[in-house]
């Protein structure tokens, strides 16, 4: 189902009555690169919502995954004449929102540095507990549920970047190894070792709600 | 998983332990809800858009020209430093130090590739020119390289040898002055400057012709008391400033001048005799002090 249009048609796009769904991404792509405008906002409607959970579990800030979410896009808009069809559209912008969210992790780190010198007054509401207004009805009134849940969340944003990005990679967005390598443009071995890692840390941290 | 794992998990607890609390942890971060976008998320990106430059759109000229103009510029920096240097460097020079013609080979007919590569070596060369004065001086006395203003100092040392080496005075005496030897010209006198191996020569100035001062009708050239009685005929021995007649040659001009065998020369041309080269062109026409039983004589040298 087209979208609004983005404004005027000026690059010459042609209006075609064909249903963006049924198209792969490469081709909506290449609809775009001819200027159809239209086709972008498909490639939006089936990546908004994925990326936006992915970027949430990593920084655990809606407000800035969605800003992020939306940066990625724009990116993506930019440069669609230098994407390359030999990589998956999915990869290319999982790539860009990871590094999107890398830069995020590191300036908080860096402000965390500069509030424990003084020099920088850290707000420490700015990652407030967040509520998503997600569609899937929440168990039910379960405290030891519920404190699981925060208790994992916050486990998965301690972690290291370089363990964090694999593993919400692999546990919530369920991408495959080979996916996981090409997006962060790692060895298919480095991938698992980091993977194996990352839930290493995640058992150590989650042992007591273990069930034995 | 193999069924040989499935079979070892069967057996080991640890393992079974192991992979419960993986699968758990898989459901439990599997479990959490996952986040949505908001209605506006549309709206959000397009605004994004429009704040956006349009510099951002990035054309493929200007994408090219993005990477190749600082390359283009540290290529360029890189050779201009280059060229400097070559430009610079000290080999260059020399080569048109070595083209100079008022430096000669000791070979005249050696092409300038010899110089070339004898060029770094001109201050040396230079300096040769005197080594090897310094190198015969110092046979008796063996001492190392002199420089030009020590060397007369040595021949005044050279000439207060006691007398009882009489045969060493005459050597010292004959090695003071070798008229042909290029190789050790006297200092004291530049127009007498002639070397061997391969002296410097100024300009015009050809190294195995002797070299003529202007001043001097005769040939730059210094003689001891011994050579110069010597042409006349008069054979000498002795030394310390005397030498004492021991022949007179028949017809010779000292014969006609009336020098007799054991006359003691004291003096010619009024210069006394004191070891050292005289100041003497040539005798003839000049006069001979001599003793001759007791009295001093004053003789005029005829010419035959």
């Amino acid at each position: 189902m087209a979208l609004d249009k983005f404004g005027n048609s000026g690059a010459g796009g042609l209006y075609k009555p064909v249903s963006f769904e049924e198209l792969s991404d490469h081709e909506i792509i290449e609809a775009t690169k001819a200027g159809d405008e239209n086709a972008f906002g498909e490639i939006i409607n089936r990546y908004k919502q994925p990326l936006t959970n992915y970027i949430f579990r990593m920084l655990n800030d809606y407000e800035e995954a969605v800003d992020l979410a939306q940066e990625s896009f724009v990116r993506v808009y930019f440069a669609i004449d230098r994407y390359h069809s030999k990589y998956a559209f999915s990869t290319y912008i999982y790539r860009i929102a990871t590094n999107l969210a890398i830069s995020e992790i590191r300036k908080r780190k860096r402000r965390r540095l500069l509030s424990l010198t003084g020099l920088y007054q850290y707000d420490g509401d700015e990652e407030k507990e967040f509520q998503p207004p997600d569609e899937n009805p929440l168990p039910e009134d379960d405290v030891i549920g519920i404190e699981k849940r925060q208790v994992i969340e916050k486990a998965i944003v301690a972690l290291p970047e370089k363990y964090r990005v694999p593993i919400v990679l692999r546990e919530i967005e369920e991408k495959t190894y080979e996916e996981i390598a090409d997006i962060l443009e790692l060895g298919l071995g480095t991938t698992k070792s980091r993977i194996s890692r990352g839930r290493g840390l995640l058992r150590k941290k989650m042992r007591r709600y273990f069930d034995r | 998983m193999s069924s040989e794992q499935k079979e070892h998990i069967e057996t080991c607890k640890s393992c079974q332990a192991f992979r419960s609390e993986e699968k758990q942890l898989s459901q439990m971060i599997s479990g959490l809800p996952k986040v949505g976008a908001p209605k506006d998320f549309e709206f959000g990106f397009r605004s994004k858009l429009a704040e956006s430059s349009p510099k951002v759109m990035l054309t493929p000229v200007w994408q090219t020209l993005r990477y190749a103009l600082p390359l283009t510029a540290a290529v360029l920096i890189f050779g201009f430093v280059i060229a400097n240097s070559s430009l610079f460097s000290v080999d260059e020079r020399t080569p048109k130090l070595a083209d100079s013609k008022s430096f000669s080979p000791t070979d005249e007919t050696s092409p300038i590739p010899e110089l070339k590569d004898s060029a770094p070596q001109v201050d040396l060369i230079a300096d040769k020119s005197v080594e090897p004065k310094v190198e015969e001086a110092p046979k008796v006395s063996e001492k190392p390289q002199v420089d030009e203003k020590i060397q007369p100092k040595k021949e005044i040392a050279e000439s207060k040898l006691p007398i009882k080496n009489k045969g060493k005075k005459d050597e010292i005496l004959s090695r003071d002055i070798k008229p042909e030897s290029d190789s050790q010209p006297k200092i004291l006198n530049r127009d007498s400057a002639a070397t061997e191996g391969k002296p410097i020569n100024p300009k015009g100035i050809q190294p195995d012709k002797p070299i003529v001062n202007p001043r001097v009708n005769e040939t730059a050239k210094t003689f001891t008391a011994k050579e110069v009685l010597a042409q006349l005929g008069i054979s000498t021995s002795g030394g310390n400033g005397r030498l004492r007649v021991t022949n007179v040659g028949n017809n010779s001009a000292g014969f006609y001048s009336g020098v007799k065998t054991g006359d003691l020369v004291t003096a010619i041309d009024g210069e006394k005799l004191s070891g050292k080269p005289l100041s003497v062109r040539s005798i003839k026409g000049g006069t001979l002090t001599v003793i001759r039983q007791s009295k001093q004589i004053t003789i005029t040298i005829k010419n035959r």
